[in-house]
């Protein structure tokens, strides 16, 4: 009885050696690409919908205030609207990706229908924000290891958390950032600051995500902010409302649902 | 008087129903607009209420209420105290929508031939983006999540308004091609029977005056809205979005024009014509005979129409392309075809541009042949145009924008730049001016003489 009691310590203090040990070992070994996956996965719902506020601060400071919302289902499928102020209200924008092809409808209510963007347009800023159409869809959901190919150049402490740094590089046209730094914190692999990089190799624009909090079991940053290094500009967005993976219908996701109230 | 009243007890009504307005979704726009209008050296001010009401009934119907307001508008415009007023019912594969409504087709910027359903008031400060709702009934059926058919069915043809010296200018031009058309008739005549050159030309300036006064006329403008319209008016649409990679769409059409035609047939007006030259001929030889008192009526009005169009919009090497074609066809055969080719792009300073072309072609109008006879330059005559927009938003929170229309012939442009300036999160002043140089914009019935009128604009929104 005492050789079988010795024999199962031993087998489970091997078991936890080894395990962490094959931990260890695996992070020591994590590519670029293993730590997008991992981004992704951490920051992957079937479902989300978001309630943000959105601040727009231009170089003189003046600041104005917007509230949208951005509903997304799996990796293909986006919604943003606009909610206040009157002026954009009801202004949608809607992304479906098919056959590895993104695709953007606006509604704009002023011309009262529906109309599809072109890939370069997607590069534009959205609604007078510091964020492209493209940003704000990654805002949604993200969906970098498909988007990006990653290296590992090294590690560096944000805001006092140690943090993985990645080098990506676009992989579709229309994405026009040269290159994109990420800092991915190395405890729950939360992207916290992203820096972008214009076709010139210039620092174009830093995204902070702040206040990362444990809603539902997905750790979601209570603040995103934008930042135009070349103009001085920011976008500052605030989560107001947060759901994960509630029912959200399709249909949604149709330019049929743009135009509805 | 009575519109201040309303336009007080509405804002009453927004502040005093807080309450209310949580159960109902309720906005609205106040715009004071100040217009320098260069053609007439005056300045004009206008304010409007735009307010927005909707209400949800569950998930499948909903209601919206869209009144304006207006203070001190051109009582010579159309104005529509609801601008929309519609219920809206959603099944699972077709949404429906009744009452007075406006409904925008068409993938092209500004110019939308096959936006074919609402009628464009003329008369409006900005024609371009003014259309006039219609009673009508409109539904949606989806196939599946990108294809869909849409069938309208518009109760009661309702006319483009157009500005009063457009439609002088139509009675004047009309005027003098039958005065054209006497003068020959009087003329062949004489020298039918022998004149002289001279003395033929002599008499026919003396005569023509006469008839035109005594023996022509021409429907009052409010009379040619022609009240056997009856027909409904039907529309329809097929769409499939993101065939690959663009969006398609055809329509037809089938009503009445917007804009009012001669519906006289000419061949019967000179028929009618003859004895009534004769008379006046044999009064100029014999004092004692009496010229003619038969009348000659000169209608205009609505011609039957039928169109067919077709839409598409998508990306092409990363540039923003589209395209809209309307072919239309009336009653008396006369034909007319819009087509409009663009594309957008964005810059990386933002700058985003549109390029356009627009032609219209006109074949087979009666006004336009009659005038061919008699030597005169075509009243309808084709049109190119290229449309140039260009938007800059600067300090992140306002917009520089211009557009400019251009006719490729070099007979006139229209140019307006603007600056759009947020004053605050529902405070806008957009300020700008409209240039024209439209050298023929006296007899000119084109789409750009339409389009706009030269004026410097201040306009301040706020949003609530």
């Amino acid at each position: 009885m005492k050789k079988i009691k010795l024999m199962l310590t031993f087998l489970v203090i091997s078991t936890f050696v080894i395990g962490g040990l094959g931990t260890a070992v695996m992070a020591e070994d994590m590519t670029g690409e293993d730590i997008l996956e991992k981004v992704d996965e951490k920051m992957d719902s079937e479902t989300r919908d978001f309630v943000l506020d959105m601040t727009i601060v231009n170089e003189n400071g003046q600041e104005r205030d917007r509230k949208i919302t951005i509903k997304t289902k799996g990796e293909n499928k986006g919604l943003v609207k606009f909610l206040e102020p009157g002026d954009v209200k009801d202004t949608a924008l809607l992304t479906v990706e098919e056959n590895d092809e993104e695709n953007m409808w606006l509604y704009l209510p002023a011309l009262g229908n529906v109309k599809k963007i072109a890939s370069h347009n997607k590069n534009g800023n959205f609604m007078g924000t510091d964020f492209t159409y493209n940003d704000i869809d990654m805002v949604g959901g993200s969906n970098y290891e498909d988007d990006y190919d990653s290296k590992l150049v090294g590690e560096e402490e944000i805001r006092g958390n140690m943090c993985y740094k990645l080098s990506t590089t676009p992989t579709k046209e229309s994405i026009n950032y040269s290159e994109m730094k990420m800092w991915v914190r190395k405890d729950d692999y939360m992207p916290l600051k992203l820096e972008f990089y214009d076709e010139d190799g210039e620092l174009h624009k830093i995204m902070t995500n702040k206040n990362y909090r444990d809603i539902d079991s997905h750790i979601t940053p209570e603040e995103i902010v934008m930042e135009n290094v070349q103009k001085g500009t920011k976008t500052v967005l605030k989560l107001s409302e947060v759901k994960y993976n509630i029912e959200l219908n399709d249909k949604i996701f149709t330019t049929r649902y743009l135009t509805r109230n | 008087m009575k519109k201040i009243t309303v336009l007080v007890i509405a804002l009453v009504m927004i502040f005093a129903l807080p309450v209310s307005a949580q159960e109902y979704d309720l906005d609205g726009e106040v715009t004071q607009k100040l217009n320098y209008l260069d053609n007439s050296e005056t300045i004009e001010g206008l304010t409007e209420l735009n307010l927005e009401f909707s209400k949800n009934f569950g998930f499948d119907k909903s209601i919206y209420l869209n009144p304006v307001f207006k203070l001190n508008y051109d009582e010579n415009s159309e104005y529509d105290f609801l601008k929309e007023v519609y219920f809206d019912y959603y099944l699972e594969n077709t949404d429906l929508r009744v009452g007075r409504q406006i409904i925008d087709w068409g993938s092209a910027y500004e110019l939308n031939p096959t936006d074919v359903v609402n009628p464009r008031d003329f008369t409006a400060k900005d024609p371009t983006s003014a259309e006039l709702g219609v009673t009508s009934l409109k539904g949606d059926y989806y196939f599946d999540y990108q294809t869909s058919l849409t069938g309208v069915v518009v109760g009661q043809h309702r006319p483009s308004p157009i500005p009063s010296a457009l439609e002088g200018m139509v009675d004047k031009t009309t005027k003098g091609m039958i005065a054209n058309s006497v003068y020959d008739g009087i003329y062949s005549k004489l020298i039918e029977k022998g004149s002289k050159e001279i003395s033929a030309v002599e008499t026919a300036n003396n005569i023509t005056p006469q008839i035109m006064n005594n023996n022509f006329t021409i429907n009052d403008p409010e009379k040619r809205e022609m009240n056997d319209i009856t027909d409904p008016e039907i529309s329809l649409k097929f769409t499939r979005r993101n065939f690959k990679g663009y969006d398609l769409s055809v329509n037809y059409f089938k009503g009445y024009g917007d804009i009012p035609l001669i519906i006289s047939d000419y061949n019967q007006v000179q028929k009618d014509l003859k004895p009534i030259i004769e008379s006046y001929l044999l009064a100029e030889k014999d004092p004692t005979a009496k010229t003619s008192k038969e009348t000659i009526s000169l209608d205009f009005g609505y011609k039957e129409t039928q169109s067919i169009g077709f839409s598409g919009r998508g990306s092409l090497a990363d540039i923003g392309v589209w395209t809209e074609i309307n072919y239309n066809q009336n009653e008396d055969d006369e034909k007319k075809l819009d087509l409009v080719i663009g594309g957008d792009y964005t810059f990386e300073n933002n700058f985003y541009t549109v390029v356009q072309l627009f032609h219209r072609n006109y074949k087979d109008y009666k006004i336009n042949d009659i005038l061919k006879n008699n030597d005169k330059d075509k009243l309808l005559t084709d049109e190119n145009y290229l449309i140039l927009h260009g938007e800059l938003p600067f300090r992140s929170i306002h917009t520089l924008k211009t557009d400019l229309i251009a006719d490729v012939e070099g007979e006139g442009y229209m140019i307006n730049p603007a600056a759009e300036f947020s004053l605050g999160n529902d405070y806008n002043l957009n300020v700008g001016a409209v240039v024209m140089d439209d050298e023929n914009s006296e007899e000119d019935f084109s789409t750009l003489n339409m389009l706009a009128e030269e004026k410097a604009y201040f306009e301040f929104t706020w949003n609530f």
